[in-house]
C-alpha cells in the first residue's frame, strides 16, 4: 500500500491534420497492474464544431472538455485503465485533426478506483504567460492530481512549474503534464506555469487514486487528551485501559489461562515437570515435603504430633499415634496400614527404603513432620495452617494451582496464547506492539498515551478512534482527517468583498460566491449574444452596417470592478464577456455575408477591407 | 498543439491559401470532413470559410500600421488616407 509512484510516459503528437488517428505507445517499464493513463488533445480548424474521441478498447474515458479560440476548435480527455493489456492504443478523433498525447504510467493504482470521483475541470484561458490552473478540490487524501496544459496558438510552447508542489511528467509537443501528490483533502489552491511564450491555454485537471488510501472516519476529540496518534497499518480490536494501571505486558506466544492472583501471597513456584494436582496449603504450616518415588497418599498432619516414622519396606498402612505420642515406629518389611498417632505427636516418618504404597498413615496434633521417602505418585497431599512453603519438584503437568491471599507475584514462564488477560486499577501503558486493524480504541479517564505502533504507514480503515477528556492533539497519520471540535477554535475575522457590477454593488462571501455572480452576468452576456443573432436573421432587409449596429448596441460589455482578493475572477470574467460578444458579432457578420454567397468574393472582402 | 513554430506556420498558411483559393475541400478536411462528404456540407464549409476570412481581416485591421508599413514596401503607393488599398489576395504574401 502505498501512494501512486510514477514510472515513465510516451508521448507524440501530429499537426498534419491528415489522419483521424494516432498511435499511443507503451510507456517503458510499464508492468501488469499498472495505473495508466492517456491525456489526449485533438482539434479541428475552428467552425465546425470540436472532434469527438473514440474510448480505446477496455479503457475508462474520464472527462473531456472542449475550446475554441477562433482558430482552433479543440477537445482534451482523459483516459485510465488498471490491470488490462498493456500494448499501445489507437487515439481516434471523429475526423483528419491535429493531436498530441501523454500517456503515463503509475504504480500503486486502486485497482478498483483509480480514476477518482472527483470531476474534471477544463478551461481555455485568457493569454498569457503564466497560466493559472484553478483550484481542484479532492476527495481523499494520498491523491494524484494531474494537471495538463496545451497550447493553442503558439508553437513550440515549452513549461516550467512555478507552484511549488508541483513536479513536471512531460513537456513536449506544447502539452505540459504536471503532477500534484495530494497529503490533505479538499481544494489544493491555484497552480502556475510558467510559459516560455504567451498564448491562450487549455487545460485539464483529473484525480487519481493510489492504493493508500483506506477511509478513516469516526475521529473525534472532546475533552483533555493527551495524544492519540495512529500510525497503524490493520485492525487492532478490543483493546481496553481503564483507570489506573502499571503496565500490562505480554510476552508470550502459546495459551496461558486460568490464572488468577488474588490478595497477598508469597512466592508460588512452579518448576516441574509431570502433573501436581489437588495440592493446597491453609493456614500455617511448617514443611510439607514430598521426596518420593512412589505412590504416597492420604498422609495428613494435624495438631501436635511428634513422629510417625516408617522404616517398613513395604506397604504401611493403618498406623496410629494418638495423644502424646513418643515414636511409632514400622520397621517392617511389608505393608504398615492404619498406622495413626493422635495427640502429642513427634514424628511420623516412613522411612522406608520401600518400593511400595504408604497408604493411611495420618498424625493428629501438633505436627511436627511427615515425610515421605517414597519415590511414586504424590496426590491429595494437604497442611492446615500456616504455610511457609509448599514445594512441588515434580515433572510433568500443573493445572489448578492456585494461592490465596497477598499475592507477590505470579509468573507464567510458558510459551502459548494469551487470551482474556486484564489488569483492573491505574493504568501506565498499554502497548500492543501489532499490526493489523485498530477498531474501538478507547481510552477513558485520565490517559497517558494510548499508542499502536505497526509497521508501515496507514493503510486500511481506522474506525471508531475516540479519545474523551480534555483533548491536547488527536492525530491521524496517513489517514483522512476529520474535524476535532473541543477547545483551541480559533475565531476568524470575516472578510468583506465586493463586486461591482455596471456601477451595482454586491457583497459576496469569497471568491466562490464571486464566480457564481459573474456566471449569472456571462450567462446574461449569452442570452443577449443569442438575442442578437437571432434578431439579425430576422432583420432580412436592413443593411449590413445597420444590422452590425444593432448588434453592437445589444451588447455592451459591462463594467466590472471587485476587491483585490477576487479581482483574477472579475478579469477572467470580462474577458469571457468579450470573447462571447465577439464571437456573436461574427455570427452576425456572418448572417450578412452568408446572404451574399453569390457575388464575387473579391469584390465583397474589398468592401470589407475598405 | 503545434510542436514548432514552423507547424503552426504551415497550418495557417494551408488555410490562408484554401480561404484565398474558395478551396472547400480543404477547408472541409481541416474541420473533419471526409472527402467524400465536402458536398453535402458545402454549407457548413462555407460559413468556416467566411468566418476564418473574417479572423483574417480582424487581424489585418488590429495591426493596420503593420499593414500600411508592408504595403507600401510592396509598392503600394495609394496607402494614403487610412484607407487600405490591399485586396485580400494580398494578404497571403504576408510574411
Amino acid at each position: 500500500m502505498a501512494d501512486l509512484a510514477y514510472r515513465s510516459n510516451s508521448t507524440g503528437g501530429d499537426s498534419s491534420f491528415t489522419t483521424a488517428t494516432i498511435s499511443a505507445t507503451v510507456p517503458t517499464g510499464t508492468a501488469a497492474g499498472d495505473g495508466m493513463i492517456i491525456v489526449y488533445d485533438s482539434a479541428f480548424l475552428a467552425g465546425g464544431g470540436a472532434p469527438t474521441h473514440t474510448t480505446p478498447s477496455g479503457w475508462t474515458a474520464m472527462g473531456t472538455g472542449t475550446y475554441n479560440n477562433g482558430v482552433l476548435e479543440g477537445r482534451k480527455t482523459f483516459y485510465s485503465l488498471v490491470a488490462g493489456t498493456i500494448q499501445a492504443e489507437t487515439l481516434t478523433s471523429s475526423g483528419n485533426a491535429a493531436h498530441v498525447y501523454c500517456r503515463l504510467s503509475y504504480q500503486n493504482p486502486d485497482p478498483a478506483n483509480f480514476a477518482s470521483t472527483v470531476v474534471e475541470l477544463f478551461g481555455l484561458l485568457a493569454s498569457t504567460s503564466s497560466p493559472v490552473f484553478p483550484t481542484i478540490t479532492t476527495n481523499s487524501s494520498r491523491q494524484l492530481v494531474l494537471y495538463t496544459i496545451g497550447a493553442t496558438l503558439v508553437g513550440g510552447i515549452t513549461y516550467t512549474p512555478a507552484s511549488s508542489g508541483l513536479t513536471e511528467r512531460s513537456d513536449a509537443n506544447t502539452l505540459g503534464v504536471y503532477e500534484l501528490q495530494t497529503t490533505t483533502v479538499g481544494a489544493q489552491g491555484t497552480k502556475t506555469i510558467s510559459s516560455s511564450s504567451a498564448d491562450q491555454f487549455f487545460y485539464g485537471i483529473a484525480v487519481f487514486q493510489s492504493n493508500l488510501t483506506g477511509a478513516l472516519t469516526g475521529v473525534s476529540g472532546t475533552g483533555a487528551v493527551g495524544t492519540a496518534k495512529s500510525a497503524i497499518d490493520k485492525a487492532i480490536t478490543g483493546n481496553a485501559g481503564t483507570g489506573a494501571v502499571g503496565a500490562v505486558t505480554n510476552v508470550v506466544s502459546h495459551a496461558l489461562s486460568g490464572n488468577a492472583a488474588t490478595g497477598a501471597v508469597g512466592p508460588l513456584s512452579v518448576d516441574l515437570a509431570r502433573a501436581l494436582t489437588g495440592v493446597a496449603a491453609t493456614g500455617a504450616v511448617g514443611t510439607l515435603v514430598a521426596n518420593v518415588d512412589y505412590g504416597l497418599s492420604g498422609n495428613a498432619a494435624a495438631g501436635a504430633v511428634g513422629t510417625v516414622a516408617q522404616g517398613t519396606s513395604y506397604g504401611l498402612t493403618g498406623a496410629v499415634g494418638t495423644g502424646a505420642a513418643g515414636t511409632v515406629v514400622s520397621n517392617i518389611t511389608y505393608a504398615l496400614t492404619g498406622v495413626s498417632a493422635t495427640g502429642e505427636v513427634g514424628t511420623l516418618t516412613p522411612v522406608t527404603g520401600t518400593t511400595l504404597d504408604l497408604t493411611g498413615v495420618q498424625a493428629t496434633g501438633q505436627t511436627g513432620t511427615t515425610l515421605a521417602n517414597v519415590d511414586y505418585g504424590l496426590t491429595g497431599l494437604a497442611g492446615t495452617g500456616a504455610a511457609g512453603n509448599l514445594t512441588a519438584s515434580l515433572s510433568q503437568g500443573l493445572s489448578g494451582a492456585s494461592a490465596t491471599g497477598a499475592a507477590g507475584s505470579v509468573t507464567a514462564n510458558l510459551s502459548g496464547a494469551l487470551s482474556g488477560a486484564s489488569a483492573t486499577g491505574g493504568v501506565g501503558t498499554n502497548t500492543p506492539t501489532i499490526s493489523y486493524a485498530l477498531s474501538g480504541v478507547q481510552a477513558t479517564g485520565a490517559v497517558g498515551t494510548l499508542t499502536a505502533v505497526v509497521g508501515n504507514d496507514i493503510t486500511y480503515a481506522l474506525t471508531g478512534v475516540q479519545a474523551v477528556g480534555e483533548v491536547g492533539n488527536v492525530t491521524a497519520v496517513g489517514g483522512d482527517a476529520e474535524a476535532a471540535s473541543g477547545a483551541g477554535r480559533s475565531r476568524r475575522r470575516r472578510q468583506r468583498y465586493i463586486v461591482e457590477i455596471d456601477e451595482e454593488e454586491f457583497e459576496v462571501s469569497g471568491p466562490e460566491e464571486a464566480e457564481e455572480l459573474l456566471e449569472q452576468a456571462k450567462e446574461m452576456a449569452r442570452q443577449r449574444a443569442t438575442i442578437a443573432i437571432e434578431r439579425a436573421q430576422k432583420a432580412q432587409r436592413k443593411p449590413k452596417p445597420k444590422i452590425l449596429a444593432d448588434a453592437a448596441k445589444a451588447m455592451p460589455v459591462p463594467t466590472i470592478e471587485a476587491s483585490p482578493a477576487i479581482r483574477p475572477v472579475a478579469t477572467a470574467a470580462i474577458a469571457e464577456i468579450r470573447q462571447i460578444y465577439r464571437e456573436a458579432m461574427q455570427a452576425v457578420e456572418m448572417i450578412a455575408l452568408m446572404r451574399r454567397a453569390d457575388q464575387d468574393e473579391e469584390e465583397a472582402l474589398l468592401l470589407l477591407l475598405l | 498543439m503545434f510542436a514548432t513554430e514552423a507547424d503552426l506556420a504551415a497550418f495557417k498558411a494551408k488555410v490562408r491559401a484554401a480561404v484565398l483559393s474558395n478551396d472547400l475541400a480543404t477547408i472541409g478536411g481541416l474541420i473533419g470532413v471526409a472527402p467524400d462528404a465536402i458536398e453535402a456540407n458545402r454549407d457548413k464549409i462555407t460559413m468556416v470559410m467566411h468566418k476564418h476570412r473574417l479572423e483574417m481581416r480582424d487581424t489585418l485591421f488590429a495591426d493596420r500600421r503593420a499593414a500600411f508599413e508592408w504595403l507600401k514596401t510592396r509598392g503600394h503607393t495609394d496607402v494614403r488616407g487610412g484607407k487600405l488599398p490591399a485586396r485580400l489576395a494580398d494578404l497571403d504574401a504576408r510574411p
